[in-house]
């Protein structure tokens, strides 16, 4: 493929410099350099014929009802060295377990809060606060067993970390799906060359989801709790539950009775749950305690939960330190609980409460994200966005300023991306990587994670609620 | 003063109920001006199981669980108080920190000095001062708020004055709003009950940087002869505490423009009414109506009276 | 290990692909019927309503009981929920619902099924475009049902989709009983000329004729008729070997004495019932009876397992009362 039309953009690219593939990539920058857009159109063809064939889906909420949408995928896939890659998952690493600390300390002394060295009103104010949880001591002193840490790169290479999702990050199945793909579509590459496997993956999990039992010496039963067939990331729920062999369950499927103890109703009778790997969000998990009129939860969960006879990952709560605000605060925490300087960097974050005037001044050069949505929804991009656009978003940083984040744009890596239609052409589209970080006894990374891509020209926005695709990460080791 | 109080809620389900979970805030807890010399909640049908904790607040909670198929359920909480005021204590004690008392004295300081400083402070006062799920406010609440808290005035005028205007600006009228109802709706509609005026208060307090409690409790029915009898005595009445650096938590009624003194027992507070509902719950049933009835009683006595099942 | 809400949800998968089915076979051939008859033997649509059991739904959407509005009621009108198309749909969302549970090819047929029997919503008026139709919709539930008999695991799952097959089954066997043959029986006399038609007719309502003609006679009898379709057990559409078939089944799962009661006393009925005397007095009133116990078994499954362990039927906040 000739990239020396391929065009050239502040940003980093992730396989170009200089009008060839980079060469750090060795085998595979040869194989970039040779194939013909011809060929990677059949193989992007039948990538997507492969997509159908599985069946790869993800919901989409419109007006009106839900659609399943097939996954968009582009078949180039995002190449990152292993030397490149092994600071980065250090680094993930080391953040996660200053999280874990700060939500042991958050639902535990407070010490860091009375030390003011992150906000207490902060905390305390956060819609993912849950003082329901307080005085809880969780085995590994470790509140989010499973993060999503979203990960860009800006214009020299560097990464960032933009949000830790700890909720309930999804995505992770997209990228075992794109690995089956390539797979697929790349055989001889995959011969050829030494990419490294994220297949792995449900193994680890299971093995994490077993650690937390609270029964250790009998063979956990370990669910995955779903709020169902309409939730968006329900074929993920599926597909985790079937590689890991275990239950996909709805709330219904549940029970707790007067002993505390979650049970799971089978046509052969009650048979108790050890682990719950939930997919649902705090405020929906136990009509008991939260809300009330909530069809997806388990009445009395959070009883057993409290009573220690069943593990939640990630435990009710775990959400107040993936807010857009506290994450500002992580390096923070590094420093704070660990004595260690962070090894991955935040973008520089405003914060609406503190830096609210500055931030309406500069709001057409800054990236505007409400601190507690997820899925891209309600954010505004400063340069890109019409003046009724930002005199919308100005009203409502007014009105809720500690719901408010704000970025300086980072002009966010790319890499070369199929673009529809005749005549086949590859171009830069903008990218970003969600790594998957469990936290049990130990920590782990994914090698890579699930690579998004924007697909349109110029957008920032890779969610696939958005109009965002994927493609596959290869953590390649060239000197093999 | 030694005070009784009974409160008992009912329901009746036109389909039987299978199972059904409750958690009651109905029992009192011990402040400074209050000791709870008895309390116990008992229900009907019994429930097959039941646990008492305190919640991250220190207000008391009952967990109550019912299975069998039944199509009532009564909760009754009887409790007696010695109740007392800031003067009643004889060894002269320092004022109250967290229970209804006296108000501290002008010169404790001016409304400003009150304000939690951002970003800052005992987390369990900055709590106080945030906005929380029923407490949201906007550009009229501060309107309404802010007559009376002009520059350098004291807290305790200021805080007098506001309860003063809620009770003359308000129009108390049972029915007008819902459990539900927001501080918007009360200041348009201008009508409500104890729990809207307590809410109301809050938020005022709150726009204004004040760290402000919803509390949850009752108060005396009968009056002495010759006194008026005050609106709230026929359910669980609420109204609102302020911080005071130094002085502690002051407790105002704003339904009644009263300061809370002995006639008044607190059963808990919180952010706002959510976090102290008397009694809140889930029941499986087939569907059809709920029918709910409450009635409260409190009784002022000379000496503790005897109590069933004492020893 | 299978849950509750799983054995559900199969279940009534098993039921609606053999409602859809059924309901493919009677119009189809009753159609066939209008061809064969003339119109002096005063043949109506109305009994379809019947058999179906939409009758009073029917009318309470002031349709005229022509050819065109009951066939369309029954296939394709998206205002009557037992519509070919309706047991159709909800068909595939409970094998969606349950899709682990099936082997891949046979989700890729229900799709195909679905998507080909939805185009065709529109031409159910024509008779030789609705006669080819039906033909393919049974020929599509055939094919179907062999998949899922030599690639569907043989475990509690399958247990259960096809007892809810059977179920069904057995529920259509007595419908088209109760209706057609119930009303042969009281119009004896007038359709004499045509009775071996219309007989024929029942038979082929269930997919039976050829079965009856090898295994009872050529010369199609009313009394005969209803005896084989009740309970010839080497029928698969007569009633008792549809109980046969549940009994079998419901063996293979955890035991439920509830269960085994109401298939047994269903079968009982089926068994003792004395065909001469329901051919004379009362088939109508024994019809109900046999249907009653067959819905007891599904009450039964329903209570043994699809709710096991749930003693609840629905979350509602308990109300609250304001602070006053």
């Amino acid at each position: 493929m000739d990239l020396a039309a391929y065009p050239t953009t502040p940003a980093w690219d992730e396989l170009v410099e200089h009008g060839r593939a980079r060469a750090s990539l060795g085998g595979f920058a040869r194989f970039l350099d040779g194939v013909d857009l011809a060929d990677l159109r059949v193989r992007q063809d039948a990538a997507e014929a492969a997509i159908r064939a599985m069946g790869v889906s993800f919901t989409v909420y419109a007006d009106g009802g839900n659609i399943d949408r097939s996954w968009p995928f582009d078949v180039l896939p995002r190449v990152i060295t292993a030397e490149a890659w092994a600071p980065v998952a250090a680094g993930l690493a080391q953040r996660l377990r200053a999280l874990n600390h700060f939500l042991a300390d958050v639902y535990g002394p407070q010490k860091i809060l009375a030390d003011g060295v992150v906000p207490p009103e902060l905390v305390l104010s956060s819609p993912n606060y849950r003082p329901e949880c307080l005085g809880m001591d969780l085995s590994h002193g470790v509140w989010a067993h499973i993060c999503g840490t979203d990960l860009v790169r800006g214009a020299d290479g560097a990464f960032f970390v933009l949000e830790d999702n700890l909720r309930v990050p999804s995505g992770v199945a997209y990228m075992l799906e794109n690995r089956l793909i390539t797979k697929r579509v790349f055989p001889e590459l995959f011969r050829d060359l030494e990419i490294l496997p994220v297949d792995d993956y449900p193994q680890r999990l299971h093995g994490l989801l077993s650690s937390l039992s609270p029964r250790p010496g009998h063979q956990p039963v370990i669910v995955v709790l779903t709020p169902g067939i309409h939730n968006a990331a329900y074929f993920e729920h599926a597909t985790l539950a079937q590689l890991m062999g275990v239950e996909l369950a709805e709330g219904s499927d549940l029970v707790v009775d007067a002993d505390d103890i979650v049970h799971l109703r089978t046509v052969g009778g009650l048979r108790r749950v050890d682990v719950i790997y939930r997919r649902i969000d705090d405020l929906f998990l136990d009509p008991e305690v939260f809300h009330p009129d909530s069809t997806l939860g388990v009445p009395g969960l959070m009883r057993a939960w409290r009573a220690g006879n069943v593990a939640i990952a990630n435990a009710p709560g775990a959400g107040v330190a993936d807010d857009k605000v506290v994450y500002s605060y992580v390096p923070d925490m590094v420093r704070y609980y660990l004595g260690e300087e962070p090894a991955v960097d935040n973008v520089p974050t405003y914060r609406g409460d503190t830096d609210l005037r500055w931030i309406l001044g500069h709001i057409d050069e800054l990236v505007v994200k409400p601190a507690n949505e997820s899925g891209g929804y309600g954010v505004v991009v400063g340069p890109h966005a019409s003046a009724a656009e930002l005199e919308a978003c100005r009203a409502r940083l007014r009105a809720d300023p500690r719901g408010h984040v704000a970025q300086p744009v980072i002009p966010i890596s790319t890499a070369p991306t199929l673009t529809p239609g005749d005549p086949v052409a590859v171009a830069p589209r903008h990218v970003d990587l969600r790594p998957f970080v469990l936290s049990g006894a130990d920590i782990s990374v994914t090698t890579g994670g699930l690579t998004r891509v924007a697909l349109r020209e110029g957008s920032l926005i890779v969610n696939s609620s958005q109009g965002g695709g994927s493609k596959d990460t290869w953590i390649l080791d060239p000197t093999v | 003063m030694i005070l009784e109080v009974i409160h008992r809620t009912s329901y009746r389900y036109d389909t039987p109920v299978h199972l059904g979970y409750s958690e009651a805030r109905l029992l009192p807890r011990d402040t400074t001006h209050q000791r709870v010399v008895h309390a116990e909640l008992r229900a009907d049908p019994p429930p097959v199981d039941t646990t008492d904790r305190l919640d991250h607040l220190g207000n008391r909670v009952t967990y109550l669980r019912f299975a069998d198929p039944h199509d009532r359920i009564t909760v009754t909480a009887r409790s007696v108080v010695l109740t007392a005021t800031g003067a009643d204590r004889p060894d002269g004690s320092p004022r109250p920190l967290d229970g209804p008392g006296l108000l501290p004295s002008r010169d404790a300081g001016t409304w400003e000095a009150a304000v939690v400083p951002a970003l800052a402070g005992d987390p369990a006062i900055a709590d106080a001062a945030l906005p929380s799920p029923l407490v949201e406010w906007d550009e009229d609440v501060v309107a309404y708020a802010a007559p009376s808290f002009p520059a350098g005035r004291p807290l305790h005028d200021a805080v007098l004055e506001l309860t003063r205007r809620i009770h003359r600006d308000f129009r108390y009228r049972p029915g007008a709003t819902t459990i539900a109802t927001s501080v918007g709706h009360v200041l348009e509609r201008g009508e409500g009950v104890c729990q809207d005026f307590a809410h109301l208060a809050v938020a005022c307090l709150r726009a204004l940087g004040l760290p402000a409690r919803y509390v949850s409790g009752y108060v005396e029915t009968d009056p002495p002869p010759g006194q008026a009898r005050l609106e709230g005595a026929d359910a669980s009445h609420a109204w609102f505490a302020v911080h005071a650096p130094g002085a502690g938590w002051l407790h105002l009624d704003p339904t009644n423009d009263q300061v809370v003194d002995e006639r008044y027992v607190v059963l808990g507070w919180g952010r706002d009414y959510a976090d102290v509902t008397p009694l809140k719950g889930v029941v499986f049933n087939d569907g059809g109506a709920q029918h709910l009835e409450v009635r409260v009683d409190v009784v002022r006595h000379a000496a503790v009276p005897i109590l069933d099942g004492e020893p | 290990m299978l849950l509750c809400r799983l054995a559900d949800a199969i279940f009534w998968a098993g039921r609606y692909l053999e409602r859809t089915e059924g309901t493919a076979r009677i119009v189809a051939t009753h159609t066939d019927l209008f061809l064969d008859l003339p119109k002096a033997a005063g043949l109506t649509w109305a009994p379809l309503l019947a058999v179906a059991g939409v009758a009073e739904d029917f009318d309470a959407h002031h349709l005229v009981r022509s050819e065109e509005d009951v066939v369309r009621f029954l296939l394709a009108d998206p205002q009557n929920p037992g519509a070919l198309l309706s047991s159709l749909a909800l068909a595939r969302e409970n094998v969606r619902r349950t899709r682990a549970l099936f082997p891949r090819e046979a989700w890729e047929i229900l799709t195909v099924l679905h998507h080909d029997a939805e185009e065709a919503r529109h031409g159910t008026a024509s008779r030789s475009t609705r006669q080819a139709w039906l033909a393919s919709v049974l020929a599509s539930c055939q094919q179907l049902a062999g998949t899922l008999e030599g690639a569907m695991i043989d475990d509690e799952a399958r247990a259960f989709f096809r007892l809810g097959q059977c179920i069904e089954r057995a529920d259509m066997t007595t419908r088209v009983l109760d209706v057609r043959a119930g009303m042969l029986l009281d119009a004896e006399p007038a359709i004499s000329p045509y009775a071996d038609v219309l007989w024929t007719g029942v038979l082929r309502a269930v997919g039976a004729d050829h079965a009856y003609r090898r295994r009872v006679s050529a010369r199609v009898k009313g009394s005969e008729v209803l005896a084989f379709l009740l309970r010839d057990p080497s029928f698969p559409r007569s009633v008792a070997h549809c109980l046969g078939t549940i009994d079998g089944l419901a063996a293979t799962l955890p035991p439920s004495v509830e269960v085994t009661l109401a298939v047994a006393q269903a079968t009982r009925l089926v068994e003792e019932a004395s065909v001469r005397s329901l051919v004379w007095d009362g088939l109508h009133e024994y019809v109900d009876d046999v249907q009653q116990a067959v819905h007891g078994i599904h009450d039964a499954l329903d209570r043994s397992y699809f709710r096991r362990g749930l003693p609840v039927t629905r979350a509602e906040p308990m109300a609250e009362a304001i602070s006053a």
